[in-house]
């Protein structure tokens, strides 16, 4: 047998082990990090499912969160996990925060990015959306936003949906884009999300991402997986989103409706409190 | 009477004092805004309005639709710290200091934040990606937003929404050189997992109808043992559907941006430039990322918005541009004389403005990461490698846009380089070397030293 082969094949072995025994997959995956893959960069015998690997060095330290379901009234903390570069050693770090809240027709969402030092601050956003409807389509919004510290960078916009066009206007500017499909708020994902109703029928629609438009989005179910988390493991439905101006992007969500983990490429979220 | 003369003496000198600010004054009010817009990372074609099928860019395509694209654009080298210093220097990359990304920026030249701010009192203003080695960025701009991580799917908003910010609060009666350091589409450096897995690329079954064809020139990569080589065909199908993501990602901004631009009362006199420091390979040749002079990394997309300009919506091909016209342009719009020793560079403003003007034909682009030099005119290019063994290339760009067919062993071939090496030793009469101070010279200075001596040496002889 090849070395390779041998290295392919116990890491295999490890893992299915870890699997039947319900041990953290990590455990075995750490010990095979320094041989090289076909990627060049390491091997990582839990390549699968594709969901959870731009956050593969943050979920040894994730413990699901458990609580009510995102619908109706509700509140959520959200880390942010951000992809470091490949010199770093967990290659995952918590770079800044979401808290949500949601009441009747209603989300507001306070976002921070950490900052680097006094050269490079960090930064604050601040929604909040009326929306209506299944599928929560956005009726009207206003979007806050600063760099931390420098109050020349502030400005806040107010913004309405008609069915066809989004408009949004701050003090001394506007602007206007049409849409093809209904307006939803990324964060107004949430409770679709836990109510389960797309797992039978595919959401396409338009995002309203912060103050920017990403067209022809599609968010389907792909069916239940297993994530390796801090102690075990986790069983949760998973969703993918793909369409203009973002890289595919994932919801894994557990059966009480909430969801834990939001995998995208570089900038990831992680569910920390209720 | 000798209190009388010296009253008069000093209200004269304050009146001159007086009419002298207000000339200023005047002055500064009649030179435009300029906006600076720059994205990393991006294949001159990835834009919509450019006819790519594959990639929505409805902010760029309102851009070039409202200003004039340089379709012969290209960096001065294919890497962000040479490219970027060019930018900011208006000198080309042997005279930097700066030839490849792990170089700094020599000490004694200007930057354009110190020499609009001095020469022409602009407020000099800077937010998102910097990366000019050695150059405080906050020294020479005021920094309202830097780059807490250089990941575009993290601070591309942020520097979007800081610029907004300035645009909306912004009082003084001095004009601005905003510039906006966007990140993406660089973010296609990071498509494997967090620990060396495989990335989502094992999505890509699930949304094969989604992917793009390879380039027609794709071909295996080269070099055995780089982990693109074990691509499957769908594997760069994927890779390059994400990228257009990145490039759509990073336009969602650009147009929150512009738009905000357009329709603030900064519209009718402000100058916006757009640009990418390089490319990106996107598949073509089998490549990914940057750093070598085929197409696909050293061109660029380049556009200039002037509210006064006549050529809206024009696509120039005609023009040879290089990254330092960047500069030239800029202090032309900004009515500062150009920075020192900027024997390259050129100004495209006349281009804007529809005049006919004589301009080079021909352009050289280094890349001393990759070890190769080129030359290109408005048919041919002509890639030379620094290493003797490795086999020169020429292209007829105008017979085999995606430089297909290396013409080197060709009759034709051969007369283009020969033309072209006479070009390049032009152009090394044009610049100034640079060898920086003291007896250990870095390998990268002499890299382009000692092979640019060799090549005066060789036509001595």
């Amino acid at each position: 047998m090849k070395r390779r082969e041998f290295i392919r094949t116990t890491a295999l072995a490890a893992a299915a082990l870890a699997a039947i025994l319900d041990l953290p997959l990590l455990a075995a995956e750490t010990q095979q990090e320094t041989q090289t893959s076909k990627w060049g960069i390491s091997q990582n015998p839990y390549v699968e499912p594709c969901a959870i690997e731009p956050i593969t060095g943050y979920l040894p330290t994730f413990s699901p969160v458990s609580g009510v379901p995102m619908t109706g009234a509700f509140s959520a903390r959200y880390s942010m996990v951000a992809w470091l570069t490949a010199a770093e050693k967990s290659r995952n770090a918590t770079m800044g925060s979401l808290e949500v809240t949601f009441s009747k027709g209603r989300c507001q969402t306070v976002e921070k990015r950490d900052g680097k030092g006094p050269q490079s601050p960090g930064y604050t956003t601040r929604t909040a959306v009326q929306f209506a409807g299944e599928n929560n389509t956005a009726e009207q919004w206003t979007f806050e936003s600063q760099v931390d510290g420098r109050k020349d960078t502030k400005f806040i916009e107010e913004g309405v949906w008609d069915g066809k066009t989004m408009r949004v206007r701050a003090q001394s500017f506007s602007r206007q884009y049409a849409t093809a499909n209904p307006l939803i708020h990324r964060w107004a994902l949430l409770p679709l999300l836990a109510s389960g109703s797309i797992k039978t029928t595919p959401l396409v629609f338009d995002m309203l991402d912060d103050s920017a438009l990403r067209s022809n989005q599609t968010l389907r179910y792909e069916g239940k997986i297993k994530v390796p988390v801090k102690g075990g493991t986790a069983s949760l439905d998973s969703y993918v989103q793909t369409g203009q101006g973002i890289v595919p992007t994932h919801y894994l969500v557990d059966e009480k409706g909430q969801v834990q983990l939001i995998t995208m490429g570089t900038v990831n979220w992680a569910l920390t409190g209720r | 009477v000798t209190k009388r003369v010296i009253g008069l003496m000093w209200l004269g000198l304050a009146l001159s004092g007086l009419s002298a600010a207000t000339a200023d004054e005047r002055a500064a009010m009649k030179r435009p805004n300029i906006l600076f817009m720059h994205v990393d990372q991006m294949h001159w074609e990835a834009m919509s309005a450019y006819g790519n099928p594959h990639v929505k860019t409805p902010g760029m395509d309102r851009i070039a639709a409202e200003g004039c694209s340089f379709r012969a654009s290209y960096a001065t080298m294919p890497q962000c710290v040479p490219a970027r210093t060019s930018w900011y220097t208006g000198r080309m990359s042997c005279e930097t200091g700066a030839p490849t990304n792990g170089d700094f920026c020599r000490p004694d030249i200007p930057d354009l934040g110190q020499w609009l701010t001095k020469r022409g009192d602009y407020n000099a203003v800077y937010a998102g990606k910097w990366h000019v080695n050695g150059r405080d960025v906050a020294k020479s701009f005021d920094l309202i937003y830097g780059k807490p991580l250089g990941k575009g799917e993290y601070i591309d908003g942020a520097v979007a929404r800081a610029c907004m910010g300035f645009l909306e609060n912004y009082t003084e009666h001095k004009p601005f050189f905003l510039n906006a350091g966007f990140l993406n589409p660089h973010d296609c450096c990071y498509t494997g997992g967090a620990r060396g897995g495989q990335g989502k690329f094992r999505l890509a079954k699930e949304i094969s109808d989604q992917l793009p064809p390879l380039p027609e020139n794709w071909e295996p990569p080269a070099k055995k043992g780089k982990f693109i080589s074990e691509w499957s065909e769908t594997d760069w199908r994927f890779y390059i559907y994400t990228y257009y993501r990145w490039v759509e990602m990073v336009d969602a901004e650009i147009a929150c941006l512009y738009d905000a631009l357009r329709s603030s009362r900064f519209a009718d006199n402000t100058v916006v430039i757009f640009t990418a420091d390089h490319g990106d390979g996107a598949g073509f040749h089998g490549n990914i990322s940057k750093g070598y002079m085929e197409e696909e990394a050293w061109r660029v997309p380049m556009i200039i918005v002037d509210p006064a300009g006549v050529t809206k919506g024009k696509q120039d091909v005609e023009h040879l541009s290089i990254g330092v016209d960047i500069t030239a342009t800029i202090c032309d719009y900004a009515q500062v004389p150009m920075m020192p020793k900027m024997t390259i560079a050129k100004s495209l403003k006349p281009l804007v403005e529809g005049k006919q003007i004589d301009w080079r034909d021909y352009i050289v682009g280094e890349s001393f990461h990759g070890q190769q030099v080129a030359v290109r005119d408005q048919q041919h290019k002509t890639i030379l490698y620094l290493n003797p063994k490795m086999q020169a290339k020429v292209f007829d760009l105008k017979a085999d846009p995606l430089e297909m067919k290396n013409l080197v062993d060709t009759s034709e071939g051969r007369a283009v380089m020969a033309n072209h090496k006479s070009r390049l030793l032009e152009f090394l009469d044009t610049v100034e070397l640079y060898e920086p101070p003291g007896k250990k010279k870095k390998r990268t200075h002499e890299l382009y030293l000692n092979y640019y001596n060799k090549l005066r040496e060789e036509a001595k002889r």
